[in-house]
């Protein structure tokens, strides 16, 4: 059972999962996608990109901005801006231009007719339970703020064991288009839009030399560079997040999901990005064997960016392996990833939950708490003073409520 | 008279028959041995390179001010040599044209730990305080953003005496400087066999004429064995064996091979306590740049100081350099190694050694520490003798800040406070600092007390005081923790704490901790709390969150298992400023912990990376965690125990905490802006009465330092983590605040915990009921308030 699924994970990140655009790669969420024509790489890619390491000491706008040499078919291969990834969804492309930021059209802006891939495949999974609303609910638990963090830092403490027959609640994605991983495109335009902040710009410039040393698998001087651009800047959040890919793709999840919850403190309003960074802790959870963790995580990341390809992906996948555990009644035995078997199969009906079912744990233990029906469900955070989240919210979820 | 020849015949027969072959045979030993000493010598290890100690690189990217960088004072301990706009040719040189406000550059070649520089220009536009405009490649003229200076020497490990040499093949070596080494010293070098007769008779001559010894015989090679196996003292049997040596030297080894380790061997001057040795060294320490970056003229200075280097030093005798210069010029002349023109250019070229510059970069606390943490992973042999390159996290410049801030507090302290001045020495105040980049584990610099020469007790990493307040944050952390957890008692920065008189009962025993100067609050928030530094309060927070719920999250901290005891919340208990810091770093860090530490990489002579240090963090407290308690602490510099530093003009956001003990013997700060965290103590080495609280001790010098460290960056301010928004609030109804509410404080709240109707008790000036509180989930109604603030001097 626990086989089945791990595997399933490691597969996908040996297809370039771990780097998002792997993901398409997987039966079921993205089939959609892996039949239609990929648009071309919008920048092209030198078959060799110098060694930042070799020559100069002083960083010139050719390293910066060069895209990454990408190793086609590799394992940890980066893909170049728009390359595989890329749905033909006008939505992302309209969006991205090219740049390194991704905006998700929110809810409203959808049309609302048609269902996107990840939803049609997922489409014939049962409806939810009210079980299945607190196992998802307890599993969104342990990624609340604040909680503490020994072992799974992003998401807060140990992952708790659902008990089997619940599921994670369904999740409704609605007509929002799948976006291209952002992280995925050189940090230009970013680079660009920081002049007015030297610091940022001065570290940005190395984690963009750091991308793509990682698109090179050049792993080691990419955490060298990243570990620059946070001396230089340490709240530079890309450099955080990249260091977390980096860690990720040297498979020491651990130091993985540290960076990564380091980097969301500085992406909280770059809804795509914190999409990201959550759907790559998803990721991270998986391959520790930490299911209803990573679960939680994608929902989260589906949360704030609906169109993220990856937690689309990750959601899905899943479900589906975790049905199949379901499927086999006996659970391994002693395996670092056990805590595999006591998850339900999560179902992947993305239609919209009830709004009972979605409730917070967290606020019927408390009954003094002024939060609201599914407070504890927030991944997304609620905009502090001057930094506003916008446009990231679902369809589903707590804007049906 | 025929038979005495006959006997003097048969007896010198029977001495060559008997006594030769022994003698014989006694001189092969002896050569053979002497051979065995040359080839072991020439194919082992020749030398014992010391490891060198190097600080952190310094990068510059434009908006930074070169002024606040100490950017100047960096290139001089560099060995970067000034000359005029447009001159800037070689590697070590930079010129500053005042007039269009431009610094150009051309960058040292250095072995970075994973790459070759090779050395380039750079040209920057300075603006006011010689902030950096933009940057470019003068000569492409492209664009650049950023550069990197390289790392300054800071120490050497050595035994016995520091011989400082930096090995180089002889083909690195411009033929120029080669012949104006071999005009100087051994002419005839490729020539002779190890022993030139010719130059030994010459000498004798010279020697005799002047009835004193003026010129030397020894070849090349004969220098090489005396440096190799002998001493300089002058008598036949130590030249016969250098002469024997030298013979069997150029038999096992070619011309090239004796020359390449007579130029890396050669001594040639003396910094201080360090001896320079071989070309590569002299050529940087009295030009500062390579020796492919020399005129002919600087070769032959140098070339001409073999001879005699101290008598001979450019820097210290110049008119006595320049005269042997064109000796040796001459000499080059003579042998045909360079024309007439050159001659001519090179003879008229005036000497331009570097500046002499007298700031040392050592930081000899720091280097302890180096050494120490080396000395668990290297034995002893190999830090002295293997020429290992130490790459360090030390900033130089932040160094000289803390040392300074250090100093110019103690002299304050007891300029102000009689009671601190000591007679004794040894009996002094005493000040330690600890500045580390918490995002990196970075130590910037570290001040181990008021003078390494008086003592070598380093007391960042070896004291062990009470921390005092300094460590109350735990107890604040604990409960926050609870909160964030779902546990069934809600902490937050608005929840009320009684700050009146408090006895906690343990097993059969009692404490009752005390206010400073037993002032009482009634009910405060648990930020008024901490601001102020409330014992009662505090122990009373710790009491309903639990001592065990304390102790843990200690330990989670850095502070090991401790025990059982009330007053640890308190900071009863002992610990280094290195544990502070560490402990510190974690709050600044968004609740990672990067170990601090202060080697970065080590290298070996071949320039393979032994060990490099990757950023690596664990996760302690979770991102929302750690901003609350940050935000927390920000209130402290902001209005609580250490506005101080506001009022001593550090404008920056910044956290912070004071600590000081019950008996007054140990003052602390410990604060952080987003990018720098400092720890302060000072107290006596013999536990005596201080008498000042660390907003009155170390919190000037934590000012100090820190406007000075931190402003060559941009201001950074902390940012609150998804899951937490900042509200202001009115502290007696829990509500936001409104236009009309009295007294509003600033708090970090968890999104789904913060209040989020505005306070319509105060919409139209009303008084406050007291039942309208408890608006703030978890907090109840105060029964009473005393929001006047204490003075920062007296409380903590």
């Amino acid at each position: 059972m626990v086989g089945v699924t791990r595997s399933r994970a490691l597969r996908s990140i040996a297809m370039g999962c771990a780097l998002g655009i792997g993901m398409l790669g997987q039966p079921r969420p993205a089939r959609a996608f892996e039949e239609q024509a990929l648009p071309p790489a919008e920048m092209a890619s030198p078959s060799a990109t110098p060694s930042p390491q070799a020559g100069s000491r002083a960083l010139a706008p050719a390293e910066a901005g060069a895209a990454p040499a990408v190793t086609p078919g590799t394992t940890t291969g980066l893909p170049a801006a728009g390359n595989a990834g890329q749905p033909p969804s006008a939505g992302a492309s309209s969006e991205d231009g090219g740049g390194g930021w991704t905006r998700v059209p929110g809810a409203g802006e959808s049309p609302g007719g048609a269902t996107p891939p990840g939803a049609t495949a997922a489409s014939g999974a049962s409806a939810a339970s009210p079980a299945a609303a607190t196992a998802g609910a307890a599993q969104a638990s342990e990624s609340a703020p604040g909680a503490p963090v020994p072992d799974a830092p992003a998401t807060g403490g140990p992952a708790p064991q659902a008990s089997p027959g619940e599921a994670p609640p369904p999740y409704d994605v609605g007509s929002i288009q799948p976006t291209a991983p952002v992280s995925e495109q050189p940090l230009n335009p970013l680079i660009d839009s920081t002049r007015d902040q030297p610091a940022l710009n001065a570290s940005l410039r190395f984690v963009e030399q750091g991308r793509q040393a990682l698109g090179a698998s050049r792993l080691d001087d990419a955490i060298r560079d990243l570990g620059r651009a946070v001396s230089i800047d340490p709240t530079d959040p890309y450099a955080y997040f990249y260091l977390g890919r980096a860690y990720m793709m040297k498979k020491d999840y651990g130091q993985a999901l540290a960076f990564f919850g380091r980097s969301e403190v500085g992406l909280r309003t770059t809804p795509a990005w914190l999409g990201e960074a959550k759907g790559f802790e998803g990721a991270c959870l998986e391959e520790q064997g930490k299911f209803p963790a990573a679960a939680a995580a994608y929902k989260e990341a589906l949360d704030i960016d609906p169109g993220n390809i990856m937690a689309r992906a990750g959601y899905g996948r899943m479900s589906e392996g975790l049905s199949a555990a379901d499927a086999i009644a006996t659970p391994p035995a002693a395996s670092p990833s056990t805590d595999n078997a006591a998850l339900p199969a999560p179902n992947v009906n993305l239609a919209p939950p009830p709004p009972s079912e979605a409730g917070p744990p967290a606020a019927e233990s408390d009954p003094n708490t002024d939060a609201g029906p599914g407070a504890d469900w927030s991944a997304e955070p609620k905009p502090g003073r001057g930094a506003p989240v916008s446009g990231a919210r679902s369809s589903g979820m707590r804007d049906a409520q | 008279m025929k038979r005495a020849l006959k006997i003097v015949g048969f007896a010198l027969a029977a001495l060559l028959l008997f006594a030769l072959p022994p003698a014989l045979y006694e001189f092969l030993g002896y050569y053979h041995a002497l051979q065995n000493e040359v080839v072991t010598r020439f194919s082992g290890k020749r030398w014992n390179i010391p490891s060198r100690i190097y600080s952190d690189s310094c990068f510059v990217y434009p908006g930074q001010s070169l002024d606040d960088l100490g950017f100047f004072q960096r290139l001089a301990r560099l060995n970067y040599h000034r000359v005029a706009p447009g001159q800037v040719n070689a590697r070590g040189e930079y010129s500053l044209d005042e007039k269009r406000r431009r610094l150009t550059i051309f960058l040292h070649g250095f072995a970075y730990p994973y790459a070759n520089f090779a050395g380039e220009a750079v040209e920057l536009a300075l603006g006011p305080r010689d902030t950096v405009l933009a940057m470019r490649d003068p000569l492409g003229g492209k664009q650049l953003y950023s550069m990197e200076l390289e790392p300054e020497l800071i120490s050497g490990i050595f035994e016995g005496t520091w011989e400082q040499r930096r090995l180089v093949p002889l083909e690195q070596i411009p033929p120029a400087f080669i012949d104006a080494i071999l005009a100087a010293e051994d002419h005839r070098f490729y020539e002779h066999h190890g022993i030139d007769l010719v130059r030994i008779v010459k000498a004798a001559w010279v020697d005799f004429t002047a009835h004193r010894v003026r010129q030397g015989g020894s070849t090349l090679t004969q220098q090489l064995m005396k440096n190799f196996f002998l001493t300089s003292k002058r008598d036949w049997r130590r030249k016969a064996k250098e002469a024997l040596m030298a013979y069997i030297a150029e038999r096992q080894y070619s011309k090239d091979q004796i020359l390449e380790n007579y130029i890396n061997d050669i001594y040639l001057g003396q910094r201080g306590q360090e001896g320079i040795y071989g070309i590569w060294e002299a050529s940087e320490f009295y030009f500062s740049k390579e020796p492919r970056d020399l005129t002919i003229g600087e070769m032959a200075t140098i070339a001409g100081m073999i001879s005699s280097p101290n008598r001979l030093n450019p820097l210290h005798h110049p008119r006595l350099a320049e005269q042997r210069r064109n000796e040796v010029l001459g000499l080059m002349l003579a042998d045909g190694y360079i024309s007439k023109a050159a001659y001519d250019t090179a003879a008229t070229e005036p000497l331009r050694p570097r500046e002499t510059f007298v700031e040392n970069n050592d930081a000899p606390y720091f280097v302890d520490f180096v050494k120490h943490e080396l000395a668990e992973r290297y034995p002893p042999q190999v830090l002295t003798g293997e020429g290992l390159r130490i790459f360090t996290s030390l900033d130089v410049h932040a160094q000289k800040l803390a040392e300074k801030a250090v100093s110019d507090n103690l002299n304050y302290l007891e300029a102000r406070y009689k009671s601190l001045r000591r007679k004794e020495k040894k009996d002094q105040l005493e000040e330690a600092l600890i500045a580390v980049e918490p995002q990196s584990g970075k130590i910037r610099a570290i001040v181990g007390g008021r003078d390494y020469r008086e003592s070598q007790f380093d007391r960042v990493t070896q004291a062990k005081r009470q921390p005092g307040s300094a460590f109350k944050p735990i107890t604040y952390l604990a409960a926050l923790e609870e909160t964030l957890s779902g546990g069934p008692e809600r902490f937050l920065p608005t929840s009320y704490i009684d700050d009146t008189p408090f006895t906690w009962t343990y097993g059969d025993m009692s404490w009752s901790p005390k206010n400073y100067k037993d002032r009482y609050f009634g009910r405060v928030t648990l930020e008024f709390a901490l601001e102020e530094s409330l014992n009662s309060a505090t122990s009373r927070l710790a009491n309903q969150v639990g001592l065990d719920r304390v102790r843990a999250m200690a330990e989670r901290m850095g502070f090991g298992d401790l025990p059982a005891y009330p007053s640890i919340v308190l900071g009863g208990i002992e610990v280094t400023p290195m544990q502070i810091a560490q402990a510190y770093s974690i709050m600044a860090d968004y609740g990672l912990e990067v170990q601090c530490s202060a080697v970065t990489a080590v290298v070996d002579q071949n320039g393979k990376v032994i060990e490099g240090n990757e950023l690596q963090a664990r996760p302690v407290l979770s991102p929302q965690l750690a901003y609350m308690i940050d935000f927390m602490l920000e209130q402290v510099i902001n209005h609580g125990t250490g506005e101080d530093a506001r009022k001593r003009g550090f404008t920056r956001p910044a956290a912070g905490k004071t600590g000081t003990t019950n008996d007054s013997k140990d003052a602390w700060f410990a604060g952080f802006t987003p990018n720098l965290l400092t720890v302060v103590w000072t107290g006596f080495d013999q536990k005596e009465e201080l008498g000042l609280t660390g907003a009155q001790a170390s919190l000037p010098a934590w000012t100090e330092f820190m406007k000075a460290a931190t402003a060559s960056r941009p201001p950074l301010d902390f940012t609150p983590p998804p899951g937490i928004v900042v509200e202001r609030v009115d502290p007696l109804t829990g509500y936001l605040a409104g236009p009309n509410c009295p007294v509003t404080i600033e708090g970090a709240f968890p999104t789904d915990l913060a209040p989020t109707q505005v306070c319509p008790i105060h919409a139209h000036g009303g008084a406050t009921p007291a039942a309208a509180s408890g608006a703030i989930p978890g907090t109840s109604a105060p029964s009473e308030n005393n929001w006047e603030r204490a003075p920062s001097d007296t409380s903590d």
